[in-house]
C-alpha cells in the first residue's frame, strides 16, 4: 500500500468518524425505573432507586446543628448525631380522599456510618403536622428556606442520626403531587398514605447509595395533624394484620368529634381559621355532603375560591393581610339566633359561648376566636350546636361516658365521628406524648380523652403497661420517670421563650410568647425525644 | 438543522475530493497529522435546578489529542481546510464553593465529575503569506466549527455529588472559528505546520440524576495549539 493509498484511508475513516458523531449517541439509560402512570398503583415507588437530596455524616449533620441557636437546642434534646443521614427524595403512588388514585411525595431518611448505623434497621413512619405550605418537602435539605426544613432537621437528628430509617410523606396535595387538595385530617385516606409511602420506601432501599436493609420493626409517630395520621396509620395496618412494633402519637387531635364539638361550643383554638378550610374541603371532597353551596358554610367576603385555597405558596400571614382569611376570628361576635319554638334555654346558652368566658385561663384565647369579620356564618355554627345539643358526644360540653356521639345528624359531625379515633384498642405499646396547656390542640379533649376510653372503667381498657401518657409540660413523677429530661427540658425551654419576650419588652411575663410558640415550637422537639427514647425502649426489651 | 447538514454535506464533498484526489493536480492537496493540546477556557454559570444549592459549578479540563486535516488549495495563496481530531474526551471537574454544605460534598471540590467527547470538526477559509515558493508561509484562517458532545458520562464522584446515577447531554454549538498559524516546507510533498485556533462554543449542559433535571450554561473561549506534519500531493 503506498502512502497515498494510506493517507486516502484516513481521510475516509475521518469521513466515517464525522459520520457517525453527527447520526446522534445516545446517552446511557441509567436512569432506574421510572412509572409515568397518570395513576400509579398504591405503593409504587415511581423513581427507582430514588434520588438522593444530600448526604451528611454525623460530623456534618453536627456542625450543621451547631451552627444555629435553634440548632444547638435540638442538639441538646436529641442528642449528639451518632450516625450519618442520606436523604432520598421519594415520590409514591396513593389515593385522594375519595379514594381516587393519585401521587405524592415524601422523604426516605437512612442511616450511615459505624455500625450501630448500618445493616438491619428499624423503621419509624413519621407523619408531620398541619401546613399550608404547598411546597413543603420534607426531603428538601438542601434549601434551609423550605418550609419543611426544620420539621426535617428534627426528624433527622432524634431518629435517622441515632439508627432508625425514617419514611415521611409530604401528603397528598403538596409538593409534586397531582392531587388538586389536601386529604386533611382524613383517617381512612392518611393511613393509606402511610402505608403507601411505606411500601415505596422499602422498595427503594436495596437500590440507595448507600443501602440500608429494613429490620422489620415498625414504629410509627407524627406530630399534631401528624399525630392523628399516626394513630389512624397503627390502627389500620394492625386491622390489616400488619406489624406495628409501636406508636407515638403525638400532640393529635385523636377524638376529632369531641374536639370539633367544643371548637364550634366557642372553645376555639389557635389556628383555627386555617384547619377549618382545610378540613371542610377534605371531608366535602370525601363525603360531598357538607355544602351545597360555600356560602352554607363560609361567609361570603371568603367563600368563593377558599376552596381551593389552601394549601398555597403564599405564606398564610400574606392570606390575612389579603383577607383571605381571617386571623383568628372562626366565629361571629353576635350569638347565633336560637330558631323559632327551641327552648327558652337556647338564646342563653348561645350567648354564653359567644365567646365563652370560663375557664378564665382560657377565656382571653377564645375571645380570639370571635370577631366580626369571622369565617363561620352562624347559621353553620348554629345547624352544628342543635345536633351537638340533641346527639351529644360523651365528652362535650362535659365529661360523661367519653364516648363518640351515637347518632350525630350534621354532616360535619357525621364527617368528625367517622375520623375520630375512640374506637379501636392497639395490641402493640403506644405512649401519647403532649403538653397539657396546648393551645392549637388541647391535651385534655385528645390525649388524656384517649387515655380515659383505654382506661378503665371504659370498656375499651387497655391490657396493663400497653399505654404510657407523657405530659412534657409536667414534673418528673420521680427520679426514676424515664421521661424526666424531657420534662426538665421543656420547663426550661419554656422559661427561656419567656424570658426572651420579656427582654423583648413583653409586658406579660412572656406568657403569650409561650402561647404562641407552644404547640409549633415548644413541645415538638420534647415529645420527639420522648417517643425515639420509648422506641429504644421497646427495641431494647424485645431483643 | 440546516447549518448541520451543511457541515455534513461539506464534510462529504471534502471526502469526495481526498477519495478522487489521484485525478487533482499535484500539490494542490495537503493532509496534515499531527497533535493538539486543546485548553477548553470554559466558563460555566452555577448549576441550577431542584434541590441544588448555591454554588455549584464545573470545569472542562484541557486534553491533547491527535489530530488530522485535510487542506485544498485554489490557488497559490487561498485554500479551504477541514480539520478535525480525534475527539478528545475532558474531564470535567466540580467547583463546590458553598461553606453551607455538608463537608462530604465540599470535599468533592476539584474532583473528576464527568467525562465529555467531543467532535469538532471546523472548515477554515485559509490564506498564506508569502511567495509560493517562500519554504515558511505564516497564515490566517476563519471559518466555522461544529461542536458536537457525543458522549457522556458522569463518574462515581459525581453521582455522588448529584445524588444518584446521573446521565448528562451537551447542546450542539455552531459558531466562528478562527486560526492562525505558519507552515514550514521540507520536501516537495512534506511540511510542518503549527497553528492555534479558536472557535466560539457554547452550550447548555443538562443533568438528569433520576428525574432530577439540572442546567448549567457553559461558554468555552477554546485555545487549540496544534503541531501537524503535512503531506501534499
Amino acid at each position: 500500500m503506498t502512502i497515498k493509498h494510506v493517507l486516502t484511508a484516513v481521510s475516509a475513516a475521518t469521513l466515517v468518524c464525522v459520520l457517525t458523531a453527527c447520526g446522534g449517541g445516545s446517552s446511557a439509560d441509567n436512569q432506574g425505573t421510572v412509572s409515568a402512570s397518570p395513576s400509579p398503583a398504591r405503593g409504587d415507588l415511581l423513581q427507582n432507586p430514588p434520588p438522593r437530596i444530600t448526604s451528611l455524616t454525623a460530623a456534618d449533620l453536627t456542625a450543621s446543628l451547631k451552627a444555629s441557636p435553634t440548632g444547638q437546642g435540638l442538639l441538646a434534646v436529641a442528642g449528639t448525631p451518632s450516625c450519618g443521614v442520606d436523604v432520598q427524595y421519594i415520590q409514591y403512588g396513593t389515593v385522594g380522599g375519595a379514594d381516587e388514585a393519585t401521587d405524592a411525595s415524601g422523604v426516605l431518611m437512612t442511616p450511615s456510618g459505624g455500625a450501630s448505623c448500618t445493616g438491619a434497621r428499624p423503621v419509624v413512619l413519621y407523619a408531620h403536622g398541619t401546613t399550608t405550605a404547598k411546597n413543603y418537602n420534607l426531603a428538601n435539605l438542601s434549601d434551609n428556606t423550605n418550609a419543611a426544613y426544620g420539621e426535617a432537621i428534627l426528624i433527622a437528628a432524634t431518629y435517622a442520626a441515632q439508627g432508625f430509617i425514617v419514611v415521611a410523606p409530604n401528603y397528598a396535595g403538596y409538593d409534586s403531587s397531582k392531587l388538586s387538595y389536601t386529604p386533611y385530617l382524613n383517617a381512612d385516606q392518611s393511613a393509606k398514605e402511610m402505608q403507601d409511602a411505606l411500601a415505596a420506601a422499602r422498595k427503594a432501599l436495596p437500590g440507595l447509595l448507600q443501602p440500608v436493609q429494613d429490620s422489620g420493626k415498625l414504629f410509627i409517630t407524627g406530630y399534631s395533624q401528624g399525630g392523628h395520621v399516626a394513630m389512624a396509620t397503627h390502627k389500620a395496618m394492625q386491622a390489616a394484620g400488619q406489624t406495628v412494633t409501636a406508636s407515638a402519637p403525638m400532640s393529635g387531635p385523636y377524638a376529632l368529634a369531641a374536639f370539633g364539638d367544643a371548637i364550634f361550643y366557642g372553645n376555639v383554638n389557635l389556628g383555627s381559621t386555617l384547619f377549618t378550610p382545610l378540613q371542610v374541603n377534605s371531608y366535602q371532597k370525601a363525603y360531598g355532603n357538607l355544602y351545597t353551596s360555600l356560602t352554607d358554610i363560609f361567609e361570603a367576603p371568603y367563600a368563593a375560591g377558599i376552596d381551593t385555597l389552601l394549601p398555597t405558596n403564599t405564606p398564610y400571614t400574606a392570606l390575612f393581610t389579603q383577607g383571605k382569611l381571617p386571623q383568628t376570628a372562626l366565629f361571629n361576635r353576635v350569638p347565633p339566633t336560637a330558631p323559632a319554638g327551641a327552648p327558652p334555654s337556647l338564646q342563653p346558652t348561645l350567648n354564653a359561648i359567644t365567646p365563652p368566658t370560663t375557664p378564665a385561663a382560657q377565656a382571653p384565647l377564645f375571645a380570639l376566636g370571635f370577631g366580626t369579620n369571622n369565617l363561620i356564618t352562624n347559621n353553620a355554627r348554629l345547624s352544628y350546636l342543635l345536633d351537638a345539643i340533641a346527639n351529644p358526644d360523651g365528652a362535650v360540653p362535659a365529661v360523661t361516658t367519653g364516648a363518640q356521639a351515637s347518632t350525630p345528624a350534621n354532616t360535619l359531625r357525621i364527617a368528625l365521628k367517622k375520623n375520630d379515633l375512640r374506637n379501636w384498642q392497639p395490641k402493640s405499646p403506644v405512649l401519647l406524648c403532649g403538653g397539657n396547656s396546648d393551645p392549637t390542640v388541647y391535651f385534655g379533649l385528645n390525649t388524656q380523652l384517649m387515655q380515659g376510653f383505654w382506661s378503665a372503667p371504659s370498656p375499651a381498657a387497655l391490657p396493663a403497661g400497653l399505654l404510657t401518657v407523657v405530659d412534657v409540660d409536667s414534673s418528673p413523677t420521680s427520679a426514676a420517670d424515664p421521661f424526666a429530661a424531657a420534662k426538665v427540658g421543656f420547663g426550661q425551654a419554656k422559661g427561656q421563650t419567656a424570658q426572651a419576650a420579656v427582654a423583648a419588652g413583653a409586658t406579660d411575663g412572656g406568657a403569650s410568647a409561650v402561647i404562641q410558640n407552644y404547640h409549633g415550637g415548644l413541645v415538638p422537639p420534647f415529645c420527639n425525644a420522648t417517643a425515639r427514647g420509648f422506641f429504644q425502649q421497646v427495641l431494647a426489651a424485645s431483643k | 438543522m440546516k447549518i448541520h447538514h451543511f457541515l455534513v454535506a461539506s464534510a462529504a464533498a471534502t471526502a469526495l475530493a481526498c477519495l478522487t484526489s489521484g485525478a487533482a493536480m499535484a500539490q494542490q492537496n495537503t493532509v496534515k497529522f499531527g497533535v493538539a493540546s486543546v485548553h477548553p477556557n470554559s466558563d460555566a454559570s452555577n448549576v441550577s435546578g431542584p434541590f441544588t444549592p448555591s454554588g455549584i459549578s464545573l470545569n472542562v479540563e484541557n486534553v491533547t489529542t491527535p489530530i488530522f486535516g485535510y487542506e485544498r488549495a485554489f490557488d497559490d495563496n487561498w485554500s479551504v481546510e477541514f480539520a478535525l481530531g480525534v475527539p478528545p474526551t475532558h474531564d470535567v471537574t466540580l467547583k463546590v464553593n458553598n461553606t453551607g454544605i455538608p463537608g462530604s460534598a465540599q470535599a468533592l471540590n476539584g474532583q473528576v465529575g464527568a467525562r465529555v467527547r467531543q467532535v469538532a470538526p471546523t472548515v477554515f477559509v485559509n490564506y498564506r503569506f508569502l511567495d509560493s515558493s517562500s519554504a515558511f508561509r505564516p497564515f490566517v484562517g476563519a471559518g466555522i466549527n461544529y461542536t458536537r458532545f457525543d458522549k457522556t458520562e458522569s463518574t462515581a464522584n459525581g453521582n455522588t455529588l448529584n445524588g444518584g446515577a446521573t446521565s448528562l447531554s451537551l447542546e450542539d454549538s455552531v459558531g466562528l472559528a478562527l486560526q492562525i498559524g505558519a507552515s514550514y516546507r521540507l520536501t516537495k510533498e512534506w511540511s510542518v505546520n503549527a497553528a492555534l485556533a479558536t472557535a466560539q462554543v457554547k452550550t447548555k449542559l443538562t443533568t438528569n440524576t433520576l428525574g432530577i433535571v439540572r442546567t448549567a450554561d457553559i461558554k468555552f473561549r477554546p485555545a487549540v495549539v496544534s503541531l501537524t506534519v503535512g503531506y501534499s500531493f
